[in-house]
């Protein structure tokens, strides 16, 4: 498990060593989110208010715990992060597979070839450049709600020690 | 409510075992809460992969993991997830060579035909398009290559050396599915272990020092997250 000096200690190289540094380079990652809107937090966006709030809810329990609470909201968001980026990853390669369909249909492609596994490949591999990035978002939403996850667990094991 | 299914209730009840928040295991389906349940309505399946399966496979790891709370039903999830795209991958990165031979062999019959052949697009064309439906053109091109001194392996060899990157691409796709399925699995087992109070672990003690007088070493539980790890390999 990460100690506080080493979380402290991690922040402070991110600060210097990750994003873009030219123009170009800021200015192309300032449209990532209005390209597939997954770099804006779930919690920005009114439309996944109420889920956070209820998978919130489940995740805490029968509680009035505000800390408790509030772990259990960060995890709701991460959780809904992670739900997200697998959508997305799945409606992707999804309209890739249409596009191959649509192409064997009107005779484009040769449609001899063309079995189910082959269809998917040919999705996978037309799709792959763009899934790597998808795996950043991923792991980031994944690392959060463990992290929140352990913090809701210190805090149970805490208050069963001292019942 | 009639005599005869409040028996069929009870036989349920007595095979099944309680769990401490209530969720009862049955012999060969797990109950699923309502608030996990709404998870299968949107199962993560691409269009042509069968939602059951999903299904079997998110009930086949709820029974071997036997989730305790909320938070656990979500890595059952993870687990789920993190198998079903290895899965995939696995398979469609066997196949990811097969995709790549018409191209290649296309690629390999520019360089050997002779380029200035009138025909020579046409006949790259035919022989390319008709050498996986057609005996004869298979034939045809077995010579072609042979006058090169080229054996059919290079075809493999050309789809495979084209493939590279996407190969690899795939392998750190699973390789990344590996490890977060690994983790979902380890944040169960730490879940669980952070919860012992000092009374359960002397009770572990206790056990485990009586089971090391029997002869036969104690099996690794069923339901340990890790076993699972190893059937689900």
């Amino acid at each position: 498990m990460s100690s506080a000096r080493k979380i402290a200690s991690n922040r402070r190289n991110t600060v210097s060593s990750t994003g873009p540094r030219t123009a170009t380079g800021k200015l192309r990652s300032s449209r990532n989110a209005l390209r597939h809107g997954l770099a804006i937090s779930v919690a920005l966006d009114p439309a996944y208010a109420q889920d956070i709030e209820r998978l919130a809810n489940t995740i805490a329990g029968e509680t009035s715990d505000k800390a408790r609470l509030a772990l259990s909201r960060v995890a709701a968001e991460a959780e809904l992060e992670l739900s997200r980026v697998r959508a997305y990853r799945i409606s992707l390669i999804n309209s890739e597979l249409a596009a191959i369909d649509r192409e064997a249909k009107n005779g484009s492609s040769d449609a001899d070839t063309k079995d189910q596994a082959t269809s998917y490949n040919e999705a996978l591999v037309r799709t792959i450049d763009h899934l790597d990035p998808l795996e950043r978002y991923e792991r980031r939403a994944f690392s959060r709600r463990k992290r929140a996850f352990r913090d809701l667990q210190d805090l149970l094991v805490q208050d069963k020690h001292h019942a | 409510m009639t005599e005869q299914s409040i028996n069929a209730n009870s036989e349920v009840q007595s095979k099944t075992v309680a769990k401490p928040d209530g969720q009862l295991k049955g012999q060969g389906k797990p109950i699923i809460p309502e608030s996990v349940a709404c998870f299968l309505d949107s199962p993560p399946v691409l269009v042509g992969e069968d939602p059951a399966e999903y299904k079997r496979l998110f009930e086949e790891v709820a029974l071997a993991i036997g989730p305790r709370n909320f938070i656990e039903w979500l890595w059952v999830k993870d687990v789920c997830d993190f198998s079903w795209d290895m899965r995939r991958l696995q398979r469609l990165k066997g196949a990811l060579v097969g995709c790549g031979r018409k191209p290649a062999l296309e690629k390999i019959l520019h360089r050997v035909i002779d380029s200035k052949r009138k025909d020579h697009d046409e006949q790259v064309h035919r022989l390319t398009t008709n050498w996986f439906t057609d005996p004869k053109v298979k034939e045809e091109v077995q010579k072609i290559l042979q006058l090169m001194n080229l054996p059919e392996e290079c075809i493999n060899a050309q789809a495979f050396s084209d493939s590279c990157d996407k190969i690899s691409k795939f392998d750190s796709l699973l390789g990344n599915a590996a490890s977060r399925r690994n983790n979902a699995l380890k944040e169960i087992e730490r879940n669980r272990a952070s919860l012992l109070t000092p009374s359960d672990e002397k009770a572990l003690v206790v056990e485990a020092a009586a089971s090391d007088t029997s002869e036969v070493p104690p099996k690794k539980s069923k339901s340990s997250p890790a076993a699972l790890l190893l059937d689900l390999h």
